[in-house]
Formats: structure tokens, C-alpha cells, sequence
């Protein structure tokens, strides 16, 4: 697929992370007590959620075929993603609506929570494709990481009852931070000769790109809680998640017969140079 | 039964006829080819071997368009062709992403996915695909089963022993076969000390 076709994706899987990953921390931040009433935090992960769905079905060739896309539950990871992004949706909507006047049940925040927390996880399976090993390993949890790192930073920022920093947005944020560093390993450990020629320009700049992903997701969002807690915070946040994704694709190299013949076509060039032939 | 093709690196030119068969057969004169010719060595280094890569859809063992469809587009049949159905593809495109070979195109007029079939019309009426048919130097030959072509039992009419005892699975270039299992298998040039350079640098190409 050419980077133009990965545009959509990249809309849908930042809105979605970020949906999505609100309402998953939500019980792990504000604890499993019955809440007060629906936070605007829990508002913006239901729209940020509901509006991810709709890109998601107006990037495909054929929109009226959409409800086909649930045929392979169970066995086709896509179908899976589909189907989790449903009753990720409805779950959190129906917390976002029983909890609009009174206080939410713990066990309606927790269910929305694990839900949208599994359909983190079944966006990162998708992309863990046999053969195509620059979204194996650790990038397939990124999803969930990064949606847990920025649902932490928005319900901190949006939530006054809680004050400081807690331990928890801490580990989420580095956790998030370990586990890109992993993926950034991986990605440095290609090699770029080969690799960066028929990748594109991404390549060549994808070390500042990592730095800006951790920087902007992990970093300077706690660095901003810490010294000046304002919803500002939150575009940080943003900013570092639409980055995480540009990097999740950017360095997605596709294993193709085109892409061998020209490492092998590279190979050759460079053994011929080193005989001096 | 496994259906798929034999090339013969030795007698591809790669003039381009399959491709235009291919082409003129399923109306494709103005969208993407299913079927490519990929040069390898263009500039023709004397480090490396030089031949061209005829590629379509492999019609793979294991096809990881089929496994990864959220919709149930593609099915394998029971001679081993994969089938895409048009008419329940979603164009979501991510049999694009998955199959390592390039095979699905994606049709943006008709919002679908499309591919190779192996002509099987063509084949299910005993007549060879149209690449194949088109080939002038007869590089390009289909095989009703792939894996028993080495033992001899399936040999084409028009395929000599001593050139289908050279078959192989990989030659550099071809996108690593171990993952989906493509049902194409290389001709390489005969003679021992020819075999063992192709071998040597086979070895050294791998990824």
C-alpha cells in the first residue's frame, strides 16, 4: 500500500487510540467507586471513538458492503478489530449516557473500560502480519500503550478532583516509553542501506521522528502536568499520538517481490563495488 | 492438488507477452496488470545472476489474502486457485498489505480488489492460462499440481525431465517463500558448475 492510502489509517487508528484509550484508564485512574457523573473526558472518547468509526468505513472502495466486514469474526483479525470497535463503542456510549445525571456503577465503567481496552489490542493484531516484519514485535502493542498513555494525560488534565500526578499516569506514560523504545531498537536495527532506498525519505529522518513521538506522547505531557496543569496538555498529548501512528506506518516497510528484487539488485551493486569490478 | 506455474529463468526474455495476455484476457488495458516482469540485475553486474521474475497471484498453500479478509472475498478451490469474489469485497485493501507478493490490485474506479485467477475458466475447459499460452520462448508453463511435477506425475506435455529436475522454490529476488507456501517453482540452468554458482549466490541473496 503507498503512503496516500495509509492517510485514512492514520486519521482513524489516532482517533480511535485516542478514543478508546480514555475510556480503558478511566477505571484505573479514578478507581472502581461509582463516579459522580460522566466526565467531558469520557465525552470525548465516545465522540473521538464514534467519529473514528465513520473514517474508517468512508476509506473503503465499496461503503455499502460495510456490514460484510464482521463476516469473519473469530478468524480474520480485521473482522475482529470491526467487531471490538462496535462494542467498544456501544459500551462506552452507554456508560457516557447512564452516567449523565447519576453515578456510573463500577461495573459498567469497568466492562467499557476492558472493552475499549481489547479493541486497543485488536488494532495492534491487525497489523501483525506473517511475512511483513516490520510490524511484528513490539509495535503490535503500541496501540494499547500509546492509547493508555494519552486517555491517562487527558483524564488527569480534565479531571480537577485529582490533583498532582499519580503513580499510575507515571507508569502508563513509561511503559508506553519502554515498549517504543523496543520498537525504535527494531527499527534502528533494519538496515538502512537496503531498507531506507526503496522506503523513502521517512527513513532517512526516523530517528527524529522517534524522539518526537516519545517526546511529545510520554515526555513533556507529564513535564506539563507536573508544572502547569492545563487542558494544553492534552493538544501535546494529541500531537505525540498522531506522530506515533505517522511513525507506525512511516517505517512499515511492505514485503514485496519488488521490494526483494531491488534489495537483491542493491546487494549486487554493492558486492560489484567492493571487487572493484 | 496445489495449481501454479513453472518458469524457466533460462528461456524468459522478458518481453512483456504474458503481461499482455494477461491484460487483454480479463480487460485489464487500462488498470493495473495482475502480472508483472521484474528484472533483476538491470544494470547486469557480473557479481550477481541476471534473469527476469514473471509474477502473478502464486495461488498460495497458505494465502494470506484469504486468512486476513474480514469479508470472506477469497476462496481456495479445491485444485488450489484462489478466487477473488468481487462482489463481496469491501475494498478495505488489506489483502494489499498482506500478501507479500504484491498480488492483490486495488481497482479504484469499481472501489475493489482484484487478482489473478489462473484464467480458471481457461483451465477448467483443459486450456492453459493466458500468460501462458502467450509465451513465446514457453518459460512460463502451468502446472495442474506443482509439488508432484519433480516426481513426474503431473508433467506437462510440453516440459523435458531433465529441465523439471532443476525446479526450485526460491531463487534471490522472490520474496521469501516460508510464510504463505506460493505455488510457483523456478526452472534454474542446467549443468553442475552453473548450479553451484546459482546455489552460492542463491545462499548469499537470501535475506
Amino acid at each position: 500500500m503507498t503512503n496516500q492510502g495509509h492517510a485514512p489509517l492514520v486519521v482513524f487508528t489516532s482517533l480511535a487510540i485516542a478514543g478508546a484509550g480514555i475510556v480503558a484508564v478511566d477505571p484505573v485512574l479514578r478507581g472502581t467507586a461509582p463516579a459522580a457523573v460522566s466526565t467531558p473526558a469520557i465525552t470525548a472518547g465516545v465522540a473521538l471513538q464514534a467519529i473514528a468509526l465513520i473514517v474508517s468505513m468512508l476509506h473503503l472502495g465499496r461503503k455499502d458492503r460495510a456490514p460484510l466486514a464482521a463476516r469473519r469474526t473469530g478468524r480474520s483479525p480485521l473482522s475482529n478489530e470491526i467487531v471490538m470497535a462496535g462494542a467498544a463503542l456501544a459500551a462506552s456510549a452507554a456508560l457516557l449516557a447512564l452516567g449523565w445525571r447519576e453515578p456510573t456503577p463500577a461495573a459498567m465503567r469497568s466492562l467499557a473500560g476492558a472493552l475499549c481496552a481489547g479493541f486497543l489490542v485488536a488494532i495492534g493484531l491487525v497489523y501483525r502480519i506473517h511475512g511483513q516484519f516490520t510490524w511484528m514485535g513490539p509495535a503490535a502493542l503500541t496501540p494499547l500503550s500509546a492509547g493508555c498513555a494519552f486517555g491517562a494525560v487527558c483524564i488527569q488534565a480534565l479531571v480537577p478532583a485529582l490533583d498532582g500526578v499519580p503513580r499510575a499516569v507515571v507508569a502508563l506514560a513509561g511503559i508506553d516509553a519502554a515498549l517504543f523504545l523496543l520498537r525504535w531498537q527494531e527499527a534502528a536495527a533494519l538496515d538502512v542501506s537496503v531498507v531506507g532506498r526503496v522506503a523513502g525519505p521517512f527513513w532517512s529522518r526516523r530517528h527524529q521522528w522517534c524522539v518526537a513521538r516519545v517526546f511529545l506522547l510520554d515526555v513533556l505531557p507529564l513535564a506539563l502536568l507536573l508544572v502547569w496543569p492545563t487542558p494544553i496538555v492534552i493538544a501535546v498529548a494529541a500531537a505525540g499520538l498522531v506522530v506515533d501512528r505517522l511513525v507506525f506506518y512511516g517505517l512499515a516497510v511492505q514485503h514485496t517481490t519488488e521490494r526483494e528484487v531491488e534489495r537483491v539488485d542493491e546487494e549486487i551493486r554493492a558486492a560489484t563495488e567492493r571487487h572493484g569490478d | 492438488m496445489s495449481a501454479g506455474f513453472l518458469l524457466d529463468l533460462h528461456r524468459c526474455v522478458g518481453c512483456g507477452a504474458c503481461v499482455l495476455a494477461c491484460r487483454i484476457e480479463n480487460g485489464r488495458v487500462t488498470t493495473a496488470a495482475w502480472r508483472r516482469v521484474l528484472p533483476l540485475n538491470l544494470r547486469r553486474y557480473d557479481a550477481g545472476p541476471t534473469y527476469f521474475l514473471s509474477v502473478a497471484c502464486h495461488h498460495c498453500d497458505e494465502p494470506a489474502c484469504l486468512r486476513g479478509c474480514p469479508s470472506g472475498a477469497y476462496e481456495k478451490r479445491p485444485d488450489g486457485i484462489v478466487i477473488h469474489h468481487e462482489e463481496r469485497c469491501l475494498g478495505c485493501r488489506y489483502c494489499e498489505m498482506t500478501c507479500p507478493f504484491g498480488a492483490p490490485q486495488y481497482d479504484a474506479n469499481r472501489g475493489v480488489m482484484s487478482k489473478c485467477h489462473l484464467c480458471a475458466r481457461r483451465v477448467d475447459a483443459g486450456r492453459a492460462p493466458a500468460c501462458v499460452a502467450a509465451c513465446p520462448t514457453e518459460a512460463l508453463t502451468f502446472a495442474a499440481d506443482v509439488d508432484t511435477v519433480n516426481a513426474g506425475s503431473e508433467e506437462p506435455a510440453d516440459i523435458e525431465s531433465d529441465r523439471i529436475a532443476e525446479t526450485r522454490r526460491y531463487v534471490p529476488g522472490f520474496t521469501d517463500p516460508a510464510g504463505c507456501r506460493p505455488n510457483l517453482r523456478f526452472i534454474t540452468p542446467a549443468g553442475s558448475t552453473r548450479t553451484a554458482r546459482f546455489d552460492a549466490l542463491a545462499g548469499r541473496l537470501r535475506p
